[in-house]
């Protein structure tokens, strides 16, 4: 590498290096560690968050017993975030679909508009929407007046709210990438496949999607990989009670102050993330020579 | 006896097309009619912008004429979506689908409509054969040239044995000596499936190598339709005279009519003219007459001859172009091919007759 180019590359380095693999490099470390009485860590090699993570330690016989209270929470994440993120493919992509055949004139203003709720701070907008949620929310009086339910439907602190606040909080990251490839798309390949005897539904099947899958994808690793770690939603919506592994990291370093558990909830997530992309990729790379 | 009773291929009655609304409203079709037979080669020539695409997406299905009708071997098909008209595309610019192998792209039609996979496979084969391209079925179309593209958007086309096929301009993303190849192998092509081929150009050239049948279009409407040498020899007005090939526009006196002949004066000279309309004894008219219908001879032998003087000169490899001013002020371009001429051409300033083959000169209808 010439010094011209490592100069130019040095802000961005920096940037990495300080503010992404250090705090990840330290919270590794953290959860190798002991926890200190109030909160931080002392310095001592410890697999005990590790162990803690998978096993109860019985209080009779002192043996270790694999226990599923902690991987639950994160099978819930799990469902959780793939829950939004199909619920905001199926929003997101007929958005992206019209936006992206709107005149190109129009088109910016479309994209505009989606990026509209992003101008509003994440905690406040998740706030209102649980006012509008709740049992005597605006929600509820609507369906009162109209004569549908007697009784106020229960939906704030449910996982449907959260699912509904991730589904609020990460849509945009679903539609831009989708729209950004729909966008790209040559609309003379669906003359083509209609001239070739194609209905409307093998159209979008055959021809669409498989063009456009990049930016689905996209939108799916956008929506899922943040939903699966959220914090604000499921504290807020879901009430606190079902936790997600976010909360469940939150509560090592506040209430807790167990560091150690707390970094090595979040390294098990982080590690998970990192293999499930590993073999995206690796699947990706395989089909893509393969051809 | 029996081709007379069958149904033309395509018939276009009478069909308008105009789009956008106020202002910005164009009149794309004009009042067209035509009629295209079974097995034929027919191309709509014209400038851009003149409707040649508009009418083809109509016989296609992708636009709906405001006014008029179209009709496929006699049935009226307004209304009909794409994929339910016998009719296939080869697009301008190919849109063959990127994620798709060459095969995957010709069987796409046969998969659609259901064939039995034997015959899916036999088809590929024939169809690959027939544009020469078998070795190429597993690549993907980004791997191709933009020939080898062609030939494939023109297999995938043919595939489900469509009864009329449809070229927008096919060859104008290809290099010179390419196209020439593929006008010839297109025409072979359309001789061997007995498919009849609409075909879309602005290249006059290709036209008249190609088709069986011309129609010239110019803003929306058709001006002229025939065979290539009726289009090129007997234009009906200025604009197919000036849009195929070149030519000289005089004006000259109608002297006197018979049958289908017009004898006009030019500068005193008596032409024998071919008409292609309704002409008026005693008054003005327009004629055209092609470069190489004029032959000249330094002394002047036989025949009415024009004199004039020769102003310039241009060197065109086979031939040389002579301009020369007749008595009248008007410009005559004559050309003259330059094999076998014993004499050097007349170099400029130097006075010459000249004579225009009897009824090569086409008095005009405007
Ligand atoms: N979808 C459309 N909306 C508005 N105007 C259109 C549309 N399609 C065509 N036109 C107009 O109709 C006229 C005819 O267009 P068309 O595409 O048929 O021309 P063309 O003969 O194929 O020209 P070219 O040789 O440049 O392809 C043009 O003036 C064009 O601007
Ligand atoms: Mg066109």
């Amino acid at each position: 590498m010439t010094r011209a180019r490592l100069l130019l590359l040095s802000p961005t380095l920096a940037m990495i290096g300080f503010f992404l693999l250090l705090p990840v490099a330290l919270m590794a470390v953290y959860s190798f560690l002991s926890p200190g009485t109030y909160g931080g860590v002392e310095w001592l090699l410890s697999f005990d968050a590790y162990i803690q993570f998978f096993f109860e330690r019985d209080f009779l016989t002192d043996e270790l017993v694999f226990h599923t209270s902690y991987l639950s929470i994160y099978f819930r994440s799990f469902v959780q975030a793939l829950a939004a993120t199909v619920i905001c493919l199926l929003i997101g992509f007929p958005t992206a679909y019209f936006i992206a055949t709107r005149p190109p004139a129009t088109r910016s203003a479309w994209v505009l508009l989606v990026t509209v709720p992003y101008w509003v701070n994440l905690l406040i907008r998740t706030v209102s929407m649980l006012f509008v949620l709740r049992d005597e929310g605006p929600l509820n009086g609507a369906l009162a007046a109209a004569g549908i339910v007697d009784a106020p439907l229960r939906i704030a602190y449910t996982d449907f709210a959260v699912a509904l606040g991730l589904v609020y909080s990460y849509l945009p990251f679903m539609v831009l990438p989708i729209y950004a490839a729909i966008e790209r798309f040559d609309f003379s390949l669906m003359e083509a496949a209609c001239d070739l005897y194609a209905g409307r539904w093998t159209i979008l099947r055959r021809i669409i999607l498989p063009t456009v899958k990049p930016g689905v994808v996209a939108g799916c690793l956008l929506v899922f990989i943040p939903s699966l770690g959220a914090y604000i939603a499921p504290d807020l919506l879901g009430g606190g009670k079902n936790l997600m592994i976010g909360n469940l990291v939150a509560l090592q370093f506040q209430g807790s102050r167990n560091w150690p558990f707390g970094a090595a909830a979040a390294v098990l997530l982080l590690s998970a993330v990192l293999v499930a992309l590993t073999v995206l990729a690796r699947r990706r790379a395989l089909s893509a020579a393969g051809n | 006896m029996e081709s007379a009773q069958k149904n033309p291929a395509v018939e276009i009655r009478a069909v308008s097309k105009q789009f956008g609304r106020g202002a910005e409203q164009v009149k794309a079709l004009d009042g067209v009619t035509l009629t295209i037979g079974d097995n034929e080669f027919f191309t709509l020539l014209g400038p851009s912008g003149c409707g040649k695409t508009t009418l083809l997406r109509m016989i296609a299905g992708f636009e709906q004429p405001d006014d008029g009708g179209i009709f496929l071997f006699g049935e009226d098909i307004k209304g009909l979506p794409p994929h339910k008209r016998p009719v296939n595309t080869v697009f301008q610019h190919y849109a063959l689908f990127p994620h798709m192998t060459v095969a995957e792209n010709v069987a796409f039609s046969l998969r659609m409509l259901g064939r039995a996979p034997g015959e899916i496979e036999r088809t590929i084969g024939e169809m690959l054969a027939l544009v020469k391209m078998e070795q190429f079925a597993a690549r993907k179309p980004a791997q191709l040239s933009g020939g080898q593209q062609q030939r494939i958007a023109l297999a995938r086309a043919l595939a489900p044995r469509p009864r009329v096929l449809l070229l927008d301009e096919p060859l104008s993303a290809l290099d010179l000596k390419l196209r020439q190849a593929m006008r010839a192998e297109l025409k072979a092509m359309r001789q061997r499936t007995g498919i009849t081929f609409v075909f879309v150009t602005h290249d006059q050239e290709e036209a008249l190598t190609m088709s069986d049948r011309i129609a010239v279009m110019s803003g929306g409407r058709v001006r002229q339709t025939g065979a290539p040498r009726d289009i090129y020899e007997k234009p009906c007005d200025s604009f197919v005279a000036n849009f195929i090939g070149e030519s000289n526009f005089l004006t000259v006196t109608v002297e006197r009519l018979e049958q289908d002949a017009a004898w006009c004066r030019l500068d005193g000279a008596l032409l024998q003219c071919s008409c292609a309309g309704e002409a008026a004894a005693g008054f003005d008219a327009r004629v055209s007459i092609r470069p190489e219908q004029v032959s000249f001879s330094a002394d002047g032998g036989g025949g009415p001859a024009l004199s004039g003087v020769v102003e310039n000169l241009s060197y065109l490899g086979t031939d040389t172009q002579l301009s020369v001013r007749l008595g009248d002020g008007q410009m005559l371009q004559a050309r003259v091919q330059n094999a076998g001429r014993e004499r050097p051409p007349p170099g400029p300033g130097q006075r010459i007759r000249l004579r225009v083959n009897p009824g090569a000169a086409r008095l005009l209808a405007d």
